[in-house]
């Protein structure tokens, strides 16, 4: 057989194991869960706005979008906490080192694992939306579900920024879980990632130390965990009812060459560490 | 380790029998030097070594929110094996009928188990085991023993046993290691054992007056010490033992016991530990 077919049927075989491993798992329903809390959110919201504004549908769709967007770094962090939190939990890099197979597939493998369970939870939000826009069209008649299906492929460019500009915070949290054998260590770095520089943005815009909004939200994109939903609080811009805020085109580069570095530098790392 | 032997590897906790085992499996890296296992070097070269080799290290891996059979299939579809194998190593464990149960609600021995089957998957040539009758209940220790007998015998798998129970690796062992702060200090056949247990003996006396039969003892050169209420005393031949008795009978002392009690890789264990 030839190295690269052996290399694939290897890789395939890592991947299937590492399903077994984590569908049972609290993974699958934390993504469920994700979801779920998007999309109800923004169905309570949108069902309980007596305002009726004419474009509810783009509203409705740019929430979905900005709620998802919100709640991303939170779900990630758990999630790929998990992903090394059930290994080291297991001692189960002992196991899967000492059999013959490479090390780097592990690394691969479930990082592979991670980007399929992020592609199933952007197809769930979207039917999940579409649900729910259907059940608000019964009480709203403004907001069709043909509409929204429509408007899908105008919000897919900037959903796709916010995927990308994750890399970072994928690569950096995927380290943090494969090195440390504390679930709260890594998970809790991550949410201080995420919720820290938000904090100091409040501080600083209610002090009114930065005044222009344009500099605090600057400050959110320095950070890659606070990067996916930093341009929520874009508030000049989000408060129209046709414009699209997306994360600019640069920092979204910026965190996926970042993001390849680090998994780089990662992948090295893992490969040659000792378990003790 | 001769090919086909059973190599009971003692030391005391934290002697380094873990480490020792971390870096055959490649877990650990060395500092220094090269560990060759099947004629590869196990830091450049793992995978030729780890196909031939199964292990258990330390406390048993199992993922225990997956069943038994689910923790087998997960090293089997790794090794890239026929199904039948899930079945055949849980059966040969005893586990078969308790395979579908979540392996988080199996008993210490059970999880033991399960990770014996888990090594056995790919057939090795070297079954390395770190502490495998951690756990297990008197009945569990005898099964494990009788299993890994009948593996060496049937398979001619040759198996490294790490223990901290002398008694277990007398059992089981035909050859043996003993190592002490990461120095391997006697290494041979349960042969070579016996030889050199037979070089000392300690005999323990007890009598009416241990004081004055201590005197009387140490002066014929013996060497002698009063541990609580007996004499400890070193010999090299069975006479001498009778030759102290004697000794102390003719100077009007009363032996109520003389003892030998401890197995001959006790004796060994501690003599290398204190050499």
């Amino acid at each position: 057989m030839n190295k690269n077919r052996i290399m694939f049927l290897q890789f395939i075989h890592t991947l299937h194991t590492d399903w077994i491993k984590y569908r049972k798992s609290l993974l699958p329903w934390a993504s469920l869960a994700y979801v779920l809390l998007v999309t109800f959110l923004v169905f309570i919201f949108t069902i309980g706005d007596k305002r009726n504004p004419e474009n509810a549908i783009f509203q409705f769709t740019r929430n979905i979008i900005s709620v998802g967007a919100f709640f991303l770094p939170f779900y990630l962090v758990l999630i790929i906490s998990l992903l090394g939190y059930i290994e080291h939990r297991s001692q189960g890099w002992k196991l899967i080192y000492t059999q013959p197979v490479g090390r780097g597939y592990f690394y691969l493998s479930k990082l592979f694992l991670l980007l399929l369970i992020l592609l199933a939870v952007f197809i769930l939000k979207f039917i999940f939306s579409s649900i729910a826009v259907k059940l608000i069209e019964l009480s709203k008649h403004q907001i069709k579900l043909i509409d929204f299906l429509e408007m899908v492929p105008d919000f897919l460019l900037p959903e796709l920024k916010i995927f990308v500009s994750c890399s970072a915070l994928i690569a950096i949290q995927y380290w943090l879980s494969m090195r440390f054998r504390n679930f709260l260590l890594s998970s809790g770095i991550g949410t201080v990632a995420i919720i820290l520089p938000l904090a100091v943005f409040m501080i600083l815009g209610i002090a009114g130390i930065i005044a222009t909004p344009e500099k605090l939200n600057n400050f959110l994109k320095l950070d890659p965990y606070s990067l996916p939903y930093s341009f929520i609080f874009d508030f000049s811009q989000m408060k129209s009812n046709t414009v699209l805020v997306q994360i600019p085109a640069r920092f979204v580069v910026g965190s996926l060459l970042a993001g390849i570095l680090i998994l780089t530098a990662g992948f090295f790392d893992i490969r040659r560490r000792n378990i003790h | 380790m001769p090919q086909g032997s059973i190599y009971g590897f003692l030391g005391p906790n934290g002697a380094g029998k873990t480490t020792t085992i971390k870096i055959l499996l490649g877990l650990l890296q060395t500092v220094e030097g090269k560990v060759f296992l099947f004629d590869h070097d196990i830091a450049r070269d793992p995978l030729p070594v780890l196909a031939r080799t199964g292990n258990t290290v330390e406390t048993p891996t199992v993922y225990q929110h997956l069943s038994g059979r689910e923790n087998v299939e997960v090293v089997r579809i790794l090794r890239n094996l026929p199904r039948e194998k899930t079945r055949e190593v849980l059966q040969q464990v005893g586990l078969w009928d308790d395979s579908d149960r979540i392996a988080g609600s199996y008993s210490n021995g059970m999880k033991q188990r399960l990770s014996l089957a888990v090594a056995l998957l790919g057939n090795p040539d070297l079954l390395i085991l770190d502490e495998p009758m951690n756990g297990l209940d008197p009945s569990g220790i005898i099964e494990i023993r009788e299993f890994l007998k009948k593996i060496n015998e049937q398979s001619g798998t040759t198996i490294l046993l790490s223990s901290h129970i002398l008694g277990e690796i007398e059992k089981l062992a035909t050859h043996i290691g003993i190592i002490d702060h990461g120095i391997l200090k006697f290494q041979g056949a349960m042969g070579e054992l016996h030889s050199k247990i037979q070089e000392f003996k300690t005999i323990y006396i007890s009598t009416n007056n241990n004081n004055e039969a201590m005197s009387i003892i140490s002066a014929r050169d013996f060497q002698v010490t009063i541990n609580g209420k007996s004499l400890v005393i070193t010999v090299t031949q069975d006479s001498q033992v009778a030759a102290v008795v004697r000794l102390l009978v003719g100077k009007g002392i009363d032996v109520y016991q003389v003892q030998h009690h401890r197995s001959d890789l006790e004796e060994l264990f501690l003599q290398v530990l204190n050499e």
